[in-house]
């Protein structure tokens, strides 16, 4: 039994797909329309700048009550997210609102590249040469996005 | 540019939607502490998950949200236009995955509606009315737990007219976040999740039928 997609994920997809944000595109797959397709270029003014980053979202059954499932597949050096491309930010975990929308989730993401925070970090070791060496992590971070985020 | 207009109808448009469903608001209910308003049935589904509100993250008085009443609701309200057709993944062609996109109106948001901004400004009802005339209308009921009938919100219940129409023995809503199945050879309703043993039933009555039934309220706003 096929079970219908909501409407407001249609509406999300409209909008997403005629309004896209500055520097983000999502587009659902074209087998599943749960599943997106996402790219974001590395904020200027931040050791991701001339990079885009591939990432993949989900949404579950539950979407909107609960969270999408958000996961970079690009490699990243950055202190909040891990080696498998999972992320650490609180609106996807406990502070999910099903206010917060597919556009809110990505602009966060884009914010969190502009402001790392390596006092939540999920990947420690990222995080913990980002507070001693913050000049080593950016350089390391900037070699990362030559090497592995050149569309 | 953007006109003073323009400006004007996406205020309006803003204040109308829902947060969560983003849809026209439904039977919109404000939560009592922060007066954040949403449709009753997504705010029911956010208070039964014990969420806080959407917007300020204030609490939400679960009772008053399960008690809530309006004394002047119109039982026979028409569904908000702005409604689009759910897309439906195709079961019998082989690819189960495959998703058939309909052709919609895409932005029914953009194109100016005169007679819906002058209705903003009086009550909700009156919107729906002006922006959504009810063409020769059958409603879906569900038996309420103890006796008598309640009708499914408008939106569920076109979606449940489609399946019904399109002659599926079975299909799958979500009310108040929770999904549904509503089995139309048994006439039954039942949580998918808990199972059959919580069935209700429903049942499609023309508007005649409608007046005869002494129908409580609708998907659990009562009068």
């Amino acid at each position: 039994m096929a079970g219908a997609l909501p409407r407001r994920i249609i509406k999300e997809t409209q909008r997403l797909l005629a309004d896209p944000v500055p520097g983000i595109s999502a587009n659902p797959d074209e087998s599943n329309a749960r599943y997106f397709h996402v790219m974001i270029a590395g904020p200027d003014e931040s050791p991701f700048a001339g990079g885009v980053f591939k990432l993949e979202l989900f949404l579950p059954e539950e979407y909107p009550m609960a969270a999408p499932k958000v996961r970079f597949m690009t490699k990243i050096y950055h202190p909040n997210i891990d080696k498998l491309g999972r992320i650490c930010l609180d609106i996807l975990k406990d502070k999910w609102s099903p206010a917060l929308q597919i556009r809110t989730v990505l602009l966060s993401i884009q914010a969190l590249l502009s402001a790392p925070n390596p006092e939540d970090p999920l990947a420690t070791d990222v995080a913990e040469q980002w507070k001693t060496n913050e000049a080593e992590a950016i350089k390391t971070a900037k070699q990362w996005t030559l090497a592995y985020a050149q569309a | 540019m953007t006109s003073q207009r323009t400006i004007l109808r996406m205020n309006e448009q803003i204040d109308r939607q829902c947060p969560i469903c983003q849809c026209d608001m439904l039977l919109p209910v404000p939560i009592p502490a922060c007066n954040h308003t949403f449709c009753y049935p997504c705010l029911k589904g956010v208070s039964m998950q014990n969420m806080d509100c959407p917007i300020c993250r204030g609490p939400i008085d679960h009772d008053s949200i399960v008690r809530y009443k309006q004394p002047n609701i119109d039982l026979k309200m028409p569904c908000p236009l702005d409604s689009p057709q759910p897309i439906r993944t195709r079961p019998n062609n082989g690819d189960a995955n495959q998703v058939v996109v309909k052709d919609e109106p895409i932005d029914e948001d953009v194109k100016p509606d005169i007679n819906a901004l002058r209705a903003g400004t009086s009550n909700n009802a009156a919107v729906a009315q002006n922006v959504a005339p009810p063409p020769a209308q059958n409603y879906w009921l569900y038996q309420g737990r103890s006796r008598g009938w309640w009708r499914f919100d408008p939106r569920t219940e076109k979606d449940i007219e489609e399946a019904s129409s399109n002659n599926m023995p079975i299909t799958e809503v979500v009310i108040c976040g929770s999904r549904y199945i509503i089995d139309f050879s048994n006439s039954i309703q039942y949580p998918k999740d808990k199972g059959i043993n919580m069935k209700r039933n429903i049942r499609r009555v023309t508007s005649a039928e409608f007046d005869s039934l002494h129908v409580k309220g609708i998907a659990g706003v009562s009068k």
